[in-house]
């Protein structure tokens, strides 16, 4: 069973069609960049493999399921075996490390659970954080305000709530487009370890090809909402990238 | 050749408005017509020779607070005087985190039905109309009870069941309940955004997605609030002394009616003790949460789980005030002070009735047809009513105009930026006694703000009114000083939280302290400085209803007289019209600063 069926997919918003007739299966396990110019339908892709927004034509089947048949508990469900990290890590910064990480399992608690495991957390939930944040060099940070930490080291939370999800799928939206190219290169080899130790799905757009070269085995390029191109990264050649990247004059003008 | 592209004008506010030096010319015009207007001359602003002798007297007295009773113990069996005091102090105190923790509780549930950040994202069409209901009812609930000010709502809750200890507390509650929740879900909402992207992507309910997304990340700010509203709760508990209820403005009235002004400056003195040192407590709580006070960190290299959580950060001045507060709250309640004269629920129950009888216009309840209340309505607003209603207007943006032209003004001592020996991150020379200067004149406009901004505008006015006699002056300059300390606060936080480079150029140039301040700094924060003037107008138009309940004609003096009389249908009418431009100021205010708020942002 593929973790993503995409089949003649189109996502419109009012006149402007932000992704056209795609057909895309991602399998299992496969880690798989995103690239293409700004405005080119990454994030609307992102968000529709997350279920976020829905398919205006055409199928989506997200872990074998059909999305628009889904009642808004098993929606629920669906997204909670997905890990998400928007482009702005979506913390709530006032809430201590430990709780943020927390929150990544707020689709499989209840209300009155997740209240608890923020004021009263389990010791063994607790271990299970501080396990991951030991993997990624964070450990002492556990107990501190998230707002006192530096950007880097709030990556590396938002990745730390992602892998307590203990998802099937890891969807990450330009999580290093604001770093330096040492620590961005550094989160890209993170992720990919993560990802194959634990067998995730990993997509994630990006903007360095170099990376995507480098780590993804597969890579997909969108221009103006189309796939313009879907093959293995060692393929991606300077002829790829014109059609991806080239901007005509319209374009430019924007 | 081609045709140069027509110059297109912004349909904005700026082009309604025009430049920044038009608006403040408008502005000064505003106010002399409103003066104008209300019949207020400048040459009426001087005292008589009594006010003069007072005013002597008055200062005078100001050094040499009373210990003791000014003219001995009034009765043999009285208190000793600072016990009194201390007790009236309490009072205060006591009605003022009673009414707290009521409003609280109301602008939390408020807050939530006025706010929509919980709602389901695609909500079937029955559960989005019963939504959209909730909503209305919620915000419209809301916002009456805000309309009405504390005083009278106190003057109605006394009236309408006769004196009681709870009173005071109901009369606060109601009014800041309803500030609360309508704040609350302001600062919630804005928040919804990204709390919906982040959680609700990994399968959070639209109720977690609440609790945990949104709540927190408006929780410093609602904390912050809370604390501030707790300032005015004070200042509001001492002013409903001049309804009869004992907190200290009570004994205010009673030592001025006596002239024991050596009291009088007792009262005052501990008054403002108690306001300013809530505002530094407040201060000193707001630091620790939103980060001015960093917390400790973690210092070992490899720590394990256990090292961790017995060294995890802890604030032992949060926990400590945290426990005080929860204590000093329920001890407050537990010892709420019997009434004098109690009253049996049945007599209550009987008032409370009868007033709800005679709320209803006179020649409806003699005909029992509504047709009848318009002609009634009418003569009331031909009579007395529409003048008193411009009076309050003309008051508060009078009033307002003033404090916005002092505290704008006042930037130029008060910066603590503008103020320093490296202002603005740049070295402006060294001399030891210019930075004695600058240190005395900064410390000295921050306390004559803080002196300012902690004085109830009432007693102000109040005491204004014995100097100057009965024009509206007095009234004007209460709530005019009483801004002007508010709005120096929330102007010199905006000044010296400001981006520094255009300030930084014009001293790099050699630039003084007054070109670098209305060549740099004013023309960036012009517009958040409107955008406070137009919120502290607001708040002058609620309070200025019930100035007038010292005697000067405005919808205050009709409330009170009315309520002399007996004439409920009256009082009622002069409430809800009171109800009504408070309402009607509310929407200017808000339209204009949503206004500003876009050109903020464009």
């Amino acid at each position: 069973m593929a973790s993503f069926h995409l089949s003649n997919t189109s996502v419109q918003f009012g006149q402007f069609h932000a992704l056209k007739s795609l057909h895309i299966d991602i399998q299992p396990a496969e880690r798989l960049a995103l690239i293409g110019t700004s405005g080119s339908g990454k994030t609307t892709l992102l968000k529709l493999l997350n279920a976020q927004i829905t398919a205006s034509q055409g199928e989506v089947q997200i872990l074998g399921e059909k999305v628009d048949t889904l009642s808004p508990k098993r929606l629920r469900q669906l997204r909670s075996h997905i890990a998400f990290i928007p482009q702005h890590l979506g913390l709530i910064s006032n809430l201590r490390v430990f709780q943020n990480i927390m929150l990544g399992r707020v689709g499989k608690r209840s209300t009155l659970g997740t209240l608890r495991d923020l004021a009263m957390p389990a010791d063994e939930e607790m271990q299970k954080i501080f396990d991951i944040l030991n993997s990624l060099g964070i450990a002492e940070k556990l107990y501190q305000r998230t707002s006192s930490l530096s950007g880097g080291q709030q990556q590396r939370v938002a990745l730390a709530r992602a892998l307590y999800q203990n998802p099937e799928v890891l969807l990450a939206d330009e999580p290093v487009s604001a770093v330096d190219p040492a620590r961005a290169r550094s989160m890209v080899q993170l992720l990919n370890k993560i990802a194959s130790e634990n067998k995730l799905t990993l997509i994630m757009s990006i903007h360095n090809i170099e990376l995507a070269q480098e780590f993804f085995p597969r890579v997909i390029g969108l221009r103006g909402g189309e796939i313009s191109y879907d093959g293995t990264n060692s393929q991606l050649d300077p002829a790829a990238l014109e059609r991806i990247y080239k901007l005509n004059t319209d374009e430019l003008s924007q | 050749m081609s045709q140069p592209p027509p110059h297109r004008y912004p349909k904005s506010l700026a082009s309604v408005i025009g430049g920044k030096r038009v608006l403040m010319v408008l502005l000064v015009v505003v106010l002399f017509s409103c003066l104008y207007l209300a019949g207020i001359r400048v040459s009426s602003l001087k005292p008589s020779e009594y006010g003069l002798k007072l005013s002597y007297e008055f200062l005078v007295a100001a050094v040499q607070p009373a210990l003791s009773y000014e003219a001995g113990p009034p009765s043999a069996d009285a208190p000793p005087f600072l016990l009194k005091v201390l007790t009236a102090l309490w009072l205060t105190f006591q009605y003022a985190l009673c009414s707290m923790s009521v409003a609280l509780v109301i602008g939390f549930i408020g807050g939530f039905f006025s706010s929509s950040s919980w709602w389901p994202e695609n909500p079937n069409r029955p559960l989005k109309i019963a939504l959209r209901g909730f909503f209305l009812i919620s915000r419209f609930v809301v916002t009456l009870g805000r309309s009405v000010h504390e005083l009278i709502w106190a003057l109605l809750i006394l009236t309408a069941l006769g004196t009681t200890p709870l009173a005071g507390i109901i009369a606060i509650s109601i009014p800041y309940g309803c500030t609360l929740a309508k704040i609350f879900s302001e600062m919630i909402d804005e928040q919804a955004g990204i709390a919906r992207e982040t959680l609700s992507s990994i399968g959070a309910k639209p109720m977690q997605n609440w609790l945990f997304g949104c709540l927190p990340l408006a929780f410093t700010d609602m904390l912050s609030y809370t604390l501030y509203r707790f300032e005015c709760a004070l200042r509001s508990s001492a002013i409903l002394g001049f309804v009869g209820i004992p907190t200290i403005g009570y004994h205010i009235v009673q030592a001025f009616e006596d002239f024991h002004l050596l009291e009088l400056w007792t009262y005052l003195y501990t008054l403002l003790a108690m306001i300013i040192l809530s505002e530094l407590w407040g201060k000193s709580i707001r630091a620790r949460f939103n980060g001015q006070i960093a917390e400790k960190t973690n210092a070992c290299k490899n720590p394990s789980l256990k090292q961790l959580k017995s060294q995890r950060p802890k604030s032992w001045w949060l926990r400590i005030s945290g426990g005080i507060a929860l204590a000093t709250t329920i001890f407050a309640w537990l010892n709420i002070p019997a009434a004098r004269y109690p009253l049996s629920w049945q007599r209550r129950l009987s008032n409370l009735e009868s007033f709800f009888q005679q709320i209803v216009p006179y020649p409806v309840q003699k005909s029992g047809d509504w047709a009848d209340a318009w002609p009634w309505a009418k003569n009331l607003l031909a009579e007395s009513g529409t003048e008193a209603m411009l009076m309050t207007l003309y008051i508060a943006t009078a009033a307002a105009i003033m404090a916005g032209v002092g505290a704008v003004l006042s930037m130029l001592w008060a910066s603590a930026r503008l103020n320093r020996m490296q202002s603005f991150e740049t070295y402006t020379g060294n001399s030891r006694t210019e930075l004695w200067r600058r240190r005395l004149t900064r410390t000295a406009s921050h306390f004559v703000l803080l002196i300012a901004r902690s004085s109830p505008e009432y007693i102000l006015a109040f005491l204004l009114l014995q100097i100057f006699g009965p024009t509206a002056w007095p009234l004007i300059l209460g709530l005019a000083i009483h801004n002007f300390g508010l709005m120096g606060r929330l102007y010199s936080e905006l000044v010296d939280n400001h981006p520094a480079e255009a300030s930084k150029q014009s001293l790099l140039a050699g630039g003084n302290r007054v070109q670098t301040y209305f060549g740099a700094i004013l023309p960036q924060v012009f517009n958040r400085y409107l955008l406070y003037f137009f919120y502290r107008w607001e708040t002058c138009v609620r309070d200025s209803t019930v100035l007038g309940m010292l005697g000067i004609l405005s919808l205050g003096f009709l409330i009170t007289d009315a309520k002399t009389r007996l004439f409920y249908d009256n009082l009622m009418f002069f409430v809800l019209l009171g109800a009504l431009l408070v309402f009607i100021g509310d929407m200017l205010s808000y339209w204009i600063r949503a206004k500003l708020r876009q050109l903020d942002h464009s």
